[in-house]
């Protein structure tokens, strides 16, 4: 697969991100804050549960900040929970913070191994960020990744 | 000017020049007196209209002045009132089934909250416990995200952890609830003035009786000024020849601690009248009564002044002014007549004679019965030893607070717009981490016969979310001044180990079993002069395995490790590990001599804890203004700066120290299933000792050493590790898992043959190795 091939692929999956940064702050496809595919572990405890539900219908009344905060109180209970660390780094993408966007979906990654779907997606939102700062080459190498972990 | 008569002839000459020479004379004379009598009226009109300008303009200048003192008053009224110092709170508590607590912590959690026990806990603030639950009522709170309103809660425990949250009112159980945060201090003005505002409404009616009774009895009544109180002071003076009694009214006493001097002059007497007046006709008498509760000056704390009765009753009595008893009211009155000349503290007796006089005023006005005040009367001030812990405790972290704040706030609105701090403090764990310093430092010191010298600093961070829970700047935790956890920069030892060590495993061909020559060194300097450094035991060990050298902490083969991959990566990986501090490249750099303050090393420490992430430490977590707007969110900063995998392997080397390497001696002390990972740091002559480890869920990181400079005589394993050890013991801590994956794989190998051998193998270490690196034949036990 050539660079240029590539390139295109990688515009194409952004096109295809849920909560994608193109869009404007307040989301109008609000559900897709939170990926539909990504759902929170059977293990999840109910006080993380229920700060998630809040998260998720403050991000769709457009109030990001706050959905935050929640999810940052949810990952203080739950410390090594991927999924709520993939959720903050899709919070960062629609507020358009691609640094941390990068950073939360790696911190993910670096604990949903197991996870194959999970490890994918926080690697779209990788090279999306990567994309969006401009850093070209990154982003390829992690469209590389996500090719590699399809297969 | 007149029309001149016509003149007379005359009858002889002289006789003719006599007599018409005398009328002339009276003509002028009478001329004169007319122009005089004339010029008279027009002096007195003159000067009639200059009086009036004079007076009109006396008047225009007093008005003016009277204009000047009423914006002044109004300012100052109208507006904020106070600068009111920002209110700094700890975290707040979050409660859930299956929270690690026990209900003696929930306790001291609502201790700190000023709860009290009640056998009917039904007023926001008051609890009861039942068995293995506490039934309480909690107070509405607005944070950063929403206002909470006040529930009825019955919080069921089991040992150590909570196992449900019931709402009385919606008659459910509830997933989470945020308790409200404690307050752990304020940041104050320069002239330190420090108040907890009431408002009249919650002022016990006994407490503005007695003020009533005792400073102003006609409050209601006047309009600022009491005149037959000011002439009967003024009369009294008089006859005793000196001040001996005051007339003032409680809006006077208010504007002079208000707007003016403590100076005693007509003209400020005359302003405050003045003044007194303004504000009794712009201001109703609660606005007064209140603005004068909160404001008067009740005694001094060292630097601090304690305004208003509000501050007061917790400073003297460490309770809200509505729990207060009688005879503590009347003490608090009392008080206002001079707090120094009556000071609790110093002049007990004096203050006491005063207080029971209160009391009689009080039950003279009927306001008690002659039984209450009796009883009030034989009881002791009561007031408390030491000051509430909620003033002015924790003095490092506060200090770390204003810190990270200065970058966004100017000191002035720090101290003035009642901003409200939401910091990441654990008040709990932070209690518990002053104990052990203080006990701790204390022993160490008899024992190494240092003569208090021995000074200390501690930090903790939840590894998860890199927030600063606990922070302890010196021996004396109260103590403010120095604060070591943030400004002694002392050479970190074996504490950079790590670094090199992670840079070398960053390199293709090196992996925890590579061998390393720990053999004698010596480097020459650019002046010639050579350095050969040792071993601590002052042995040579020949060939080690990698992971072998860092947890016995060897400097020979470190420092042959380092000077095989050379300065650049190590100093890259330093700064990865986020470290900003410049590290010169020369080769004692490799065994420490580099120097970092204890938040330095937390934050290099806290990216290998993170799993190699760079976060910034981080003390506060929101800012809202005085009313509760949200004005500023310090939100948590991941980057991924280390390989995830080579800092697990790395950690999992450290996790050996604790095992088998320099820290082993506190292994046996500790829970079965503990698990941390960590380094010991030992500098020259033992002046330095440091210990900085983690666990899945905590980093702490431990100096011992003195101002000076001097020798303790204690390394990183005798001194500071000590207080790592008692801490991570105190504190329910989630235990470092390793676990296998895609690329690493934890396993066991044996340390002689470095073969993988059977976990069950009683020598054999464990260790997270990339699945390259793995050992393809498999050993036995030896």
């Amino acid at each position: 697969m050539n660079n240029a091939f590539k390139f295109l692929l990688v515009i194409v999956l952004f096109a295809s991100l849920n909560g994608c940064g193109v869009q404007t702050k307040k989301s109008d496809d609000a559900t897709s804050t939170f990926s539909r595919q990504i759902k929170p572990a059977e293990s999840t405890s109910p006080a993380v549960l229920a700060l998630i539900k809040k998260a998720r219908v403050d991000a769709m009344n457009g109030e990001l900040e706050k959905a935050m905060l929640r999810l940052e109180r949810a990952v203080r209970i739950e410390p090594a929970n991927a999924v709520i660390w993939h959720y903050m780094a899709k919070l960062f993408l629609q507020q358009e913070n691609y640094k941390q966007a990068a950073g939360y979906a790696s911190r993910s990654n670096s604990m949903a191994r197991a996870d194959k779907s999970l490890v994918i997606d926080n690697w779209r939102i990788i090279a999306h960020a990567r994309f969006r700062l401009g850093n070209r080459k990154g982003a390829l190498k992690a469209q590389d990744r996500i090719n590699q972990l399809q297969q | 000017m007149p029309p001149r008569r016509p003149r007379k002839k005359s009858v002889s000459n002289t006789n003719r020049k006599k007599a018409p020479q005398k009328k002339k004379r009276a003509q002028a004379g009478q001329q004169k007196k007319q122009i005089r009598k004339k010029q008279s009226t027009k002096a007195s009109i003159a000067s009639k209209i200059k009086w009036r300008y004079v007076i009109l303009f006396f008047l225009l200048l007093f008005s003016l002045y009277v204009l000047f003192l009423d914006i002044i008053v109004l300012k100052k009224f109208d507006g904020k009132r106070w600068a009111l110092p920002a209110k700094v709170y700890a975290r707040p508590l979050e409660l859930y089934s299956g929270l690690n607590l026990s209900k003696a912590t929930f306790l001291d959690e609502l201790k700190l909250l000023g709860f009290r026990n009640k056998a009917k806990p039904e007023s926001p603030g008051s609890y009861m416990v039942s068995g293995d639950d506490v039934l309480l009522t909690t107070r509405a709170f607005r944070f950063w995200d929403e206002k909470t309103d006040s529930k009825i809660l019955k919080i069921s425990f089991t040992d150590y952890s909570i196992s449900s949250v019931y709402d009385y009112l919606d008659e459910r159980e509830i997933d989470i609830i945020r308790m409200e945060p404690a307050i752990i201090g304020g940041i104050y003005p320069a002239h330190k003035e420090d108040r907890v505002l009431v408002k009249i409404e919650s002022v016990p009616e006994l407490l503005k009786s007695a003020i009533r009774i005792v400073e102003d009895r006609h409050f209601y009544l006047h309009h600022g000024l009491h005149y037959k109180g000011i002439a009967r002071a003024l009369w009294a003076n008089i006859r005793a020849g000196k001040t001996v009694q005051g007339g003032s009214t409680l809006t006077q006493q208010l504007v002079k601690n208000f707007f003016l001097s403590n100076t005693r002059s007509l003209w400020r007497k005359l302003n405050e009248a003045i003044m007194s007046l303004l504000l009794e006709f712009h201001f109703d008498k609660d606005e007064i009564f209140e603005a004068y509760i909160n404001e008067v000056y009740l005694g001094q704390d060292k630097a601090r002044a304690i305004h208003g009765f509000g501050l007061a009753s917790r400073f003297y009595f460490d309770k809200n002014l509505d729990d207060l008893e009688l005879h503590q009211v009347a003490m608090l009155v009392a008080l206002v007549k001079g707090p120094s000349y009556y000071s609790p503290r110093r002049y007990s007796k004096r203050l006491l004679k005063r207080r029971n006089l209160v009391i009689d005023l009080l039950a003279e006005f009927k306001m008690i019965t002659l039984t209450e005040a009796e009883q009030a009367k034989r009881k002791s001030l009561g007031i408390i030893k030491t000051k509430p812990s909620s003033i002015s405790s924790h003095p490092a972290f506060l200090d770390l607070v204003k810190r990270q704040l200065k970058t966004f706030y100017r000191d002035k609105d720090l101290a003035s717009e009642g901003l409200q701090i939401f910091t990441t403090l654990d008040p709990l764990l932070q209690k518990k981490v002053e104990k052990i310093v203080e006990r701790k430092t204390k022993w160490l010191d008899k024992r190494k016969h240092l003569e208090k010298n021995l000074q200390a600093a501690t930090i903790i961070t939840n590894t998860t979310n890199s927030e600063i829970l606990a922070l302890v700047g010196g021996r004396n935790p109260e103590e403010a001044g120095f604060n070591r956890a943030l400004d002694a920069i002392r050479p970190i030892g074996s504490l950079i180990k790590p670094a090199v060590y992670l840079a070398a495993l960053q390199q293709d061909n090196f992996n925890p079993l590579t061998l390393l020559n720990d053999k004698k060194v010596h480097i020459k300097g650019p002046a010639g002069d050579v350095w050969s450094p040792r071993n601590y035991d002052k042995k040579e060990h020949g060939a080690v395995a990698l992971y072998q050298a860092l947890t016995h902490s060897y400097n020979l083969a470190t420092v042959r490790l380092g000077l095989k991959i050379g300065f650049e990566p190590i100093q890259q990986t330093i700064r990865d590990m986020g470290v900003k501090r410049k590290i010169p490249a020369y080769p004692s750099v490799l065994l420490g001599s580099v120097n970092m303050s204890p938040y330095e090393v937390t934050q290099m420490y806290h990216s290998l804890a993170s799993g190699g992430f760079n976060m910034p430490l981080n003390a506060i977590r929101e800012v809202l203004a005085i009313d509760g707007t949200p004005l500023k969110r310090f939100a948590l900063k991941v980057q991924q700066t280390l390989d995830v995998d080579k800092v697990t392997v790395l950690n999992s080397i450290l996790r050996n120290v604790l095992q088998i390497g320099t820290a082993k001696r506190i292994h046996y002390k500790m829970p079965p299933d503990f698990n941390a990972a960590g380094k010991t740091g030992t500098t020259n002559d033992l002046r330095d000792s440091w210990f900085a480890g983690f666990s899945a869920q905590h980093l702490v990181v431990s100096w011992l050493g003195t101002d000076d400079n001097r020798s303790t005589g204690l390394s990183g394993s005798s001194g500071a590790l000590e207080i790592w050890s008692d801490i991570m013991r105190t504190i329910s801590t989630k235990p470092l898992v390793f676990n296998s994956n895609a690329s690493v794989e934890y396993l066991a190998i044996d340390p002689v043959s470095l073969k993988r051998v059977n976990v069950s193998c009683e020598n054999a270490v464990l260790l997270a190795l990339s699945r390259d690196d793995i050992p393809a034949e498999q050993g036995n036990c030896q």
